[in-house]
């Protein structure tokens, strides 16, 4: 017989543990196409990918010691889309199905609980629903890419494996880090999330990078910490001026080639210190892009795996109820996780799409709500000639996303503003 | 269109700059090409009422009563001490276990509901000791409670502004209330009158007119909102 259930990977184990009545981590990845969708064929689509993508038509269950993901009886059921992206997904939503396959005249999107993948695992998922959704549609034949899976091959053993094991070492990193500046702000009324895109030319992002010596994410990353340092400059005296930092998650899989669907990214906090001095754009895109390049090697990875991995094995711990590995979970992802950062920078990189498909997908958006206590979050990803930049948010200021975007516009890169509340 | 302020530019279906809050003007024939929106109007329903969970605390709650029942007619032939078990697992159901049935149960219902179940306890246990404290002090006693947390709700739930005017109000009320109980239980048990109600309504006058005077006072209302809120 075969396993019906999955352990949580070792990302995953936190995300049941944080989450609360009004806050659930969840991430979305949608595509425009070039005609209205079909709900039949796209429901097609879904029921045929079951058996390619086993461990994303899960439901969230508990255990004694372990939360675990059992698989479903049948698959999921598309439904039209919601006023705003990423509404609250509660547990009983989650028991059921840990995916939500929605729809909007002609966008499709994918909402997914963390706790099954990440950005890339969720993006080859989109991809592939796309390529099979337009083989079905339009009876054409769709050839191969790194986002895009057949429906037909077998599973392999590598694509559900929590890779985190595999690639870890015995010297775990230690957690400690300094505190972070948090940004504050009058939340929205409701539990709404406001989501401001921001689309650019790739080309253009690229050139000014480029120009400043280092990546895309490094740039973005640059500008939007400026933007905080503004922002603090502007509320606390220069003495009490905190670091400013920004997690960066940095998808594993390129560092050590796994080709797992499941969780096996690692977040970064990179960022300065303002009390040392002033800084400008080009200081702060050359630190950005040494701490990272310093950071991003297969042997500090492999450390700061460690240091997730290692406790996992603790026999006392192993033992230890889920209810009170919920409230160690909690607290330790509050300390490490929340304080000592602003947000989240998460960068899918540039999506390429088999030829045949080109032609009918117009965009590829990727966007992830604001984490439990931090009340922005910023999601990229670049799909033919543009990048689109998500900044989502639970408070009504926008001060973040109009300093942020302003100050692209000062570096001469055209912006085009998107906000899904008109 | 542009953004004047931002320098952004603004996708055709935006009539306020997200940024900065700035208008944009159309003329009339963009508005209607305009009008698309990028997400529909639904909303994913809410259900908050817990209803397995009321289930299974039905069952348990009635499969505890069968046992006590069977148990007492049994051992005496009658209920003897069943009855207090009783009533204990129904006032039990009805504070924990009745408002998970609800989406949203209103809680001032539940909190008569729940005073009129410990009223008819307290007179279950005067009637079975013979005692004569019920009409006299317990039920009064409760309705007075009733009263205290039924207008502290309306004032919590319906009056947005005004914390402080509220806080302190509904503290001196509690404080008089201390006087009306110690005045029934003078009454039934032949005790002194003020001997304890004095402290408490001093206590509760003092602290009640300090927030009150904190919500008149902005900067000691400043001072208290920053060291304690939650």
């Amino acid at each position: 017989m075969n396993k019906n259930w999955y352990r949580l990977d070792t990302a995953a184990l936190l995300f049941p543990a944080v989450m609360n009545k009004n806050w659930s981590n969840a991430f979305r990845l949608e595509a425009t196409i070039n005609h209205e969708v079909d709900p039949f064929v796209l429901q097609k689509a879904v029921d045929d990918l079951k058996v390619r993508f086993p461990s994303f038509y899960v439901g969230l269950r508990t255990g004694f010691f372990w939360s675990y993901l059992q698989q479903m009886e049948g698959t999921p059921q598309v439904m039209t889309d919601f006023a705003y992206p990423l509404t609250f997904m509660s547990y009983r939503e989650l028991k059921n199905c840990c995916i939500r396959i929605l729809y909007y005249k002609n966008r499709v999107a994918v909402e997914l609980f963390h706790a099954v993948t990440d950005g890339t695992g969720g993006n080859i998922y989109l991809c592939s629903l796309l390529a099979r959704y337009l083989e079905i549609k339009f009876e054409i034949d769709i050839g191969k890419s790194p986002f895009v899976v057949n429906h037909d091959e077998p599973v392999t053993a590598e694509e559900l494996e929590d890779s985190f094991h595999r690639y870890t070492n015995n010297y775990p990193a230690s957690r400690k880090e300094s505190k972070s500046y948090q940004i504050k702000g009058t939340k929205n009324r409701s539990d709404y999330y406001t989501l401001i895109t921001g689309v650019i030319e790739t080309e253009r992002l690229k050139e000014v990078s480029k120009n400043y010596g280092c990546t895309i994410t490094a740039f973005l990353t640059a500008v939007m910490i400026e933007s905080l340092i503004e922002m603090q400059q502007q509320k606390r005296f220069p003495h009490l001026q905190k670091h400013v930092k920004v997690t960066i998650p940095i998808n594993l899989r390129r560092l050590y080639g796994s080709k797992t669907v499941r969780n096996f990214v690692l977040p970064l906090n990179v960022g300065v210190d303002p009390k040392k001095g002033d800084y400008s754009l080009k200081d702060l895109c050359n630190s950005i892009a040494s701490q990272l390049n310093y950071e991003i090697t297969p042997q500090n990875m492999a450390s700061k795996i460690a240091s997730n991995v290692t406790p996992q094995k603790n026999f006392l711990l192993q033992i230890t109820p889920l209810i009170f590995k919920r409230l160690v979970l909690g607290a330790i992802y509050h300390q490490s996780g929340v304080l000592t950062s602003c947000l989240n920078i998460s960068n899918l990189g540039v999506i390429t799409l088999p030829e045949e498909m080109n032609p009918f997908v117009e965009r590829i958006e990727f966007i992830i709500s604001p984490q439990k206590n931090s009340i922005n979050n910023c999601s990229v990803s670049s799909y033919k000639k543009h990048t689109f930049i998500n900044i989502n948010r639970n408070i009504v200021e926008s001060e973040l996303e109009r300093r942020f975007f302003s100050k692209l516009v000062e570096l001469n890169i055209p912006v085009t503003i998107e906000c899904n509340r008109g | 269109m542009y953004c004047v302020k931002c320098g952004v530019k603004l996708s055709d279906d935006l009539t306020v700059c997200p940024l900065c809050q700035t208008k944009v003007y159309y003329n009339e024939e963009q508005i209607k090409a305009n009008k698309e929106k990028k997400y529909p109007e639904n909303m994913p329903i809410k259900n908050n009422a817990n209803k397995s969970l009321a289930s299974i605390l039905t069952m348990l709650s009635m499969l505890a009563i069968t046992i006590v029942l069977i148990l007492c007619y049994q051992l005496y032939d009658e209920i003897r001490w069943g009855g207090y078990a009783i009533f204990s697992i129904a006032v039990f159901y009805c504070v924990l276990v009745l408002p998970l049935w609800f989406k949203k149960f209103n809680p001032i219902v539940s909190a008569v509901i729940n005073h009129t179940v410990i009223s008819l306890f307290l007179l279950y246990i005067n009637l079975k000791t013979d005692g004569n404290w019920f009409l006299s002090f317990a039920l009064p006693l409760n309705i007075i409670i009733c009263i205290n947390v039924v207008l502290s709700i309306i004032l919590i739930k319906y009056v947005s502004k005004g914390g402080y005017f509220i806080a302190g109000g509904i503290i001196i009320l509690i404080g008089l209330s201390s006087m009306l109980i110690e005045f029934f239980q003078h009454l039934t048990f032949n005790t002194r009158m003020f001997i304890w109600s004095g402290y408490v309504i001093s206590c509760c006058a003092i602290f009640g007119l300090f927030l009150i005077l904190a919500g008149i006072i902005k900067p000691l209302k400043n001072y208290l909102d920053q060291k304690f809120f939650i």
